[in-house]
């Protein structure tokens, strides 16, 4: 079996926002709506800081759908427009997403967002990949690991881009992937490991 | 790392919690019409790179879907550890549609400064241009117009300034503070960067960073930091702030403001009092054994009524002979240490003077200046001196833009040649930042009849402002208006009164609005050519091409310069297209180019490795320098009269406490760089306001609650030049006593005012004697801060 995933190594992350950008460009992901946000520990401005001058600290944490295994979303969703994958994604089938937004609710990391109104792109037109489906009013989107991608054997745009070569992916039922040796050899952990939702997205030196 | 859902849920700054549930549910009738795929278009692939001057000389791939730039990937470099982008590259998505593009050419109908402009067409904006130029040159002469040009244009008309006889300027005063005191010792002429490719980093032991944040100023070198570490350096960064360089390294080290010089001499005294320094190294490598005249502070040649050279020589001490011989004279043994009496004239070795110039530089003395206790002082120096090869690094953006910067410098080039640690791998003292060496070639040049010659620079462009000079037309490529010069409201007073002034540049920056005539100019994906520009960066040939079509009534720079010259009655000197100009370029004997010609490049997505080797470039190796005695020279003669021939402390120009204006403003603002924008540019791309929307006055809790203020009150920074207005951000990150604005927001963004109100311009006497003229001490600055 395939079962797709992600290593984000926060040692690395600068949080330069590069992987937003890039994810924002691939999959035409209009303004307001990203799917991939870098966050900041210990502060709720952008590039914030933990604790007291001179004993602080700057964490960035990159946070996107983590593909859980045991993913919420997939459960709530009514109509199984949100579905997990063979190869391990959690996808949405925006033809049958009905917008009831029970999956974000469901979703405790806050990684998908809702087309309330007509998309409004700068620039006002479709970018990126053209394989990638334009989505519409109504309906959830969020991140597919670049599916349009990665079918082809490509790697995901976040990870293409990433200048400080922090982001790896790959087969987490292959043992031999880097993405298994990193977290084997670098304990990988994951978000919220309590939930029990098994993300498919592990982070070095997450604590 | 304690993270809960709430964490994720309130984090909506950029994102999902922000969009609210505003907008109804069920008004849509769209939602059950399926998902279209985009209909058939037309993509091609072209290639270019990122002109704009962060540095990090990102490389493109770029798909262009039905005429439109659709998506930008990083190329292929033959080195692919250079294939890489970072946010502000993929940012140009929107930034070269953005509203704020130049449309037409426009002819000023307000004051100046007031933004009032009426479109013309090219012709007119050509015409008039080329009328006043050809008047002014006639009245006046060639030196009457400067061409005063931004570092983020690549095609700085290279002609225009010739066929004038035109005056022409790049940062003046900037970004050249260290690199004055430095390249004083080694002679070069590099802006201070260091001899060492950063891709060297995984050969050194420890790496100090000392106000040099490359996590953030130069993304895509953060690769070769991580390297580095992983091979186990040590990377020390020294900075008053919590940088994202600083939460990376191995230790942080927080410094105050504007005492750099004062550490680095510390740790000069550190090494010389526990003889961590490297004897042979000195004597054979550097100007140390020299011997210095007691009477004038001359050092001692052979014939002492002419400068020092290898033909007229230095002379040293002999061990052998127990006398006087030229440095360079076979067999010489020369003395480190040692004072002597020449001919009735006492004298003493460069090394020896340079240890009793340091006795008022204690320890504890630099503990006191730099805040930094004196135990971490001593460590940090054994780091350096004792664990092997290791880089002593800086940016731009911090000790740089100070009125004492050249003391910091030469201190960093004096702690280099005693450590051993320049032309060594893995070692290096210098400019950190954009992986400012690397191999290189020579290219050739478009040679113009030899009548055509610009006039040499006649002073700083910012003593332009007072001084008398013969300047009557500016001709501003880019934003240097507000960049380029401290103290706005003095830039404001010198630019109303000249006669002329033009602007060329994709968007409507802050300049143009004290601008006559405007012309629109292309962005670096745009133009009516198919080859474009070329450069070579980081061991690399680099050829761009046209990704897209003019926007708007916009003309590549290329063409702008060309069209200008047939109006002066020149273009016949001009290259046709920028394809011959670069051919002609290419048309090099330089062996490092062969096999590289705008064929194959294009055969390799214009992109090519020089035939160089393959491991990174080091400078210095053959310990030869391009000084007067080919010597690392420490002790700077010219500088006697000053009391820094060898480096002496001096307090910051402005913001000391010991300066009487400390009491009136006693916070030191600082307008440094960020990963969000190059300079000026990026201020205006939407995608990356998405995560820094407005400019925001970072400063510490404790000077905020000590004034009143609460995180995200609007307040007003002031001193006697002038004030501006924005929001506060108040971050324990930041240093108390020190505040910051990120650099280069436009006025337009601002609540009231442009950052370049209060900046510092008064420069430093002495470094006019310096190679790259005064610095500009932009961060030597003093403010205030009230709520509005």
């Amino acid at each position: 079996m395939t079962k797709l995933g992600m290593v984000i190594d926060l040692n690395r992350c600068v949080g330069c926002q590069t992987c937003a950008n890039a994810c924002k460009m691939q999959n035409n992901v209009p303004m307001g709506m990203l799917w991939n946000r870098v966050l900041t520990e210990g502060s709720e401005e952008m590039d914030g800081v933990s604790g007291i001058y001179p004993h602080v600290k700057k964490k960035y944490i990159p946070v996107s759908c983590q593909h859980c295994e045991n993913a919420p979303c997939v459960k709530v969703c009514p109509v199984g427009a949100t579905y997990k994958a063979e190869d391990g994604r959690v996808l949405i089938d925006y033809d049958r997403c009905i917008g009831c937004r029970y999956c974000m609710a469901a979703c405790p990391y806050n990684v998908r967002v809702f087309n309330w109104t007509e998309a409004v792109r700068h620039p006002g037109f479709n970018y990126g990949d053209s394989k990638v489906p334009v989505r519409k009013v109504g309906v959830v989107e969020k991140c597919s690991m670049c599916k349009e991608r990665t079918d082809e054997g490509l790697d995901p745009m976040c990870v293409v881009c990433c200048p400080a070569e922090a982001r790896t992916f790959g087969d987490l039922d292959d043992p031999n992937s880097e993405v298994s040796r990193l977290i084997r050899e670098k304990n990988g952990e994951t978000l919220l490991k309590e939930k029990g939702t098994k993300p498919q997205v592990y982070y070095l030196g997450l604590s | 790392m304690k993270i809960s859902r709430r964490d994720f849920i309130k984090a909506g700054a950029v994102g999902t919690a922000s969009m609210g549930l505003s907008g109804s549910l069920f008004s849509s009738n769209k939602w059950f019409q399926p998902v279209s795929a985009k209909g058939k278009s037309q993509e091609k692939i072209a290639f270019t790179y990122h002109t704009t001057n962060c540095g990090g000389r990102c490389a493109f791939k770029c798909t262009v879907r039905d005429g439109k730039l659709s998506m930008i990937q990083p190329n292929t470099w033959t080195d692919k550890r250079f294939s890489t982008v970072c946010l502000k590259g993929l940012s140009e998505i929107e930034r070269i549609y953005s509203p704020d593009r130049l449309q037409t050419p426009l002819k000023r109908v307000g004051e100046r400064g007031e933004g009032k402009f009426v479109p013309i067409s090219w012709n007119e904006a050509l015409t008039t241009i080329a009328d006043k130029l050809k008047e002014l040159k006639r009245k006046y002469g060639g030196k009457s117009i400067l061409f005063s040009c931004s570092s983020g244009i690549e095609y700085t008309y290279p002609f225009l300034p010739s066929l004038l006889g035109a005056q022409f300027a790049i940062e003046s005063g900037i970004d050249i503070g260290l690199a004055n005191g430095l390249e004083e010792c080694i002679g070069s002429k590099a802006y201070g960067y260091v001899q060492n490719e950063t891709s060297d980093w995984v050969n050194s032991s420890t790496i100090i960073l000392l106000g040099c944040n490359i996590l953030e100023t130069t993304l895509t070198d953060s690769k070769f930091f991580f390297k580095a570490k992983d091979a186990g350096a040590k990377i020390i960064t020294i900075d008053p702030n919590c940088s994202t360089t600083a939460s990376k390294s191995d230790q942080w080290i927080r410094i105050k403001p504007g005492t750099d010089g004062a550490l680095l001499l510390g740790m000069i005294s550190v090494i010389l009092d526990n003889q961590w320094y490297q004897h042979d190294y000195l004597v054979k490598n550097t100007s140390s054994p020299f011997l210095i005249r007691a009477d004038n502070q001359k050092l001692l040649k052979q014939n002492d009524t002419h400068e020092g050279s290898t033909t007229n020589p230095y002379l040293v001490w002999d061990e052998n002979s127990n006398s006087l011989k030229p440095f360079n004279a076979p067999g010489v043994k020369a003395k480190l240490e040692g004072e002597f009496t020449v001919d009735g004239v006492k004298v003493k070795t460069v090394f020896t003077a340079l240890k009793e110039n340091q006795k008022q530089y204690t320890l504890k003395w630099a503990a006191e200046k730099s805040e930094i206790g004196e135990d971490i002082i001593f460590e940090l120096t054994r780091d350096y001196a004792t664990r092997g090869p290791a880089v002593l690094g800086w940016g731009f953006g911090g000790g740089d833009k100070w009125a004492n910067a050249d003391i910091t410098g030469h201190s960093g080039g004096i702690l280099g040649a005693l450590t051993g640690n320049i032309g060594r791998v893995g070692g290096g003292v210098g400019v950190a930042l954009y992986h400012g060496t690397s191999w290189s070639a020579q290219l050739s040049s478009w040679e113009l009849p030899s009548q055509f010659k610009a006039t040499p620079l006649e002073m700083t462009t910012p003593d332009m402002r007072e001084k008398p000079n013969s300047v009557k037309a500016v001709i501003n490529l880019g934003n240097t208006l507000q960049q380029h010069f401290a103290n706005l409201h003095k830039t404001e007073k010198w630019i109303k009164q000249l006669d002329f002034i033009v602007t060329i540049d994709p968007f409507h920056n802050p300049s143009v609005d004290y601008s006559d005539i405007v012309l629109p100019a292309c962005t670096a994906f745009e133009s009516e050519y198919d080859i474009v520009n070329m450069q070579i960066n980081r061991s690399h040939v680099l050829l761009s091409q046209k990704v897209i079509e003019p926007l708007h009534e916009s003309k590549s720079d290329f063409r702008i310069e060309k069209e200008l010259a047939a109006k002066l009655g020149l273009d016949q000197y001009l290259p046709k297209t920028p394809e011959e100009y670069q051919k002609a370029r290419l048309n090099s004997p330089d062996p490092r180019l062969k096999g590289i010609n705008l064929n194959t490049l294009k055969e390799n997505n214009c992109i090519m490795r020089l035939q160089v080797p393959d491991e990174p470039y080091r400078g210095y190796m053959d310990q030869i320098y391009p000084t007067p005695s080919t010597k690392l020279e420490l002790y700077h003669e010219k500088l006697a009269e000053d009391h820094q021939a060898l480096p002496t402390f001096e307090e910051p120009g402005e913001a000391s406490p010991n300066n009487p204006l400390f009491k009136k403003y006693p916070l030191q603002f600082s307008s440094a760089h960020t990963k969000y924008r190059v300079h000026s540019q990026f201020t205006n791309a939407k995608w990356i306001n998405q995560y820094q929307p407005e400019p925001r006055l970072e400063m510490n809790p404790l000077d905020a609650s000590s004034r009143g203020l609460q995180n995200g009150d609007l307040v007003e920074v002031f001193n006697d030049r002038g004030t501006f207005k924005a929001r506060c951000l108040l971050t324990e990150a930041y240093r108390p006593g020190q505040i910051r604005l990120h650099e280069g927001w436009w006025s337009k963004h601002m609540a009231a005012g442009n950052l370049q109100n209060v900046t510092n311009d008064v420069l430093n006497p002495r470094q006019y004697k310096l190679r790259y003229g005064p610095v500009i001490p932009y961060n030597d600055t003093l403010v205030e801060v009230k709520k509005v």
